[in-house]
């Protein structure tokens, strides 16, 4: 007869993945940097930077006005297939009634 | 002279916006049905190039307002690129009248005359909810 003999439970030998105890995987890491990447401060700090080049700076701000207050990027009106002529007929709609 | 300068002006009656669709702002308090027309003939509207046929559509009172006005300013548009128009500015502007968004009351009026039908969308408020009062 066996005995019912149950061996403890082994414990088990971590992953050789050449990091330590604690730290965040790659993935992990790369997640959590992108969850705090703004690109709206990346623009910001390119368009204050001095010693960048003026081209940079001049599309880092051409950027940042073709976004919105609160960073989003303005409002699709789904205007992507239109042609030039359309483009303009909705843009003399958007004109308020007394301009010129 | 006098009597013009103290009557108060006429309110301008302002349609909400529903959504906006392909640029053009599409009007609230109508049902789906009507919107999903409305949408068809601005699809149609901006596939369309020529001055005197947008212009024809413009006028056309049994389209859409919304589709009405891209095809007013599209026709506008498209004119001014050519040394001779196909149509009288002028007379594009007093047939399409009260078709905007925001218009007065005696545009709406005049609107509805040219149109001949009185769409809920098109309907002022109450008087009772007018600011004024």
């Amino acid at each position: 007869m066996q005995e019912d003999t149950e061996t403890p439970a082994k414990p088990r030998r971590p992953r050789a993945t050449g990091r330590k105890n604690g730290r965040p995987t790659m993935r992990e890491a790369e997640l959590r940097r992108l969850a705090e990447f703004d690109a709206r401060l990346v623009l910001v700090a390119i368009a204050q930077d001095a010693t960048a080049p003026a081209g940079s700076r001049v599309s880092a701000c051409r950027t940042l006005l073709g976004l919105a207050g609160d960073g989003q990027p303005l409002q699709d009106d789904g205007l992507d297939g239109l042609d030039d002529l359309s483009r303009r007929a909705v843009a003399r709609m958007r004109r308020p009634p007394d301009a010129t | 002279m006098l009597h013009d300068l103290l009557r108060p002006p006429d309110p301008v009656f302002e349609i909400p916006v529903a959504e906006v669709y392909r640029g053009v702002e599409i009007f609230s308090g109508q049902p789906q049905e009507r919107i999903a027309k409305a949408k068809a003939e601005i699809d149609e509207v901006h596939k369309t190039r020529s001055p005197k046929r947008l212009y024809e559509f413009a006028v056309d009172a049994s389209r859409s307002p919304e589709s009405r006005l891209l095809s007013k300013n599209k026709a506008i548009a498209a004119s001014a690129d050519r040394q001779r128009r196909s149509f009288d500015v002028a007379v594009l502007e007093a047939k399409c009248i009260g078709i905007e968004r925001a218009a007065t009351r005696l545009a709406r009026l005049m609107g509805r005359r040219s149109a001949g039908w009185w769409p809920d969308s098109w309907r002022p408020p109450p008087e009772s909810d007018h600011p004024c009062n």
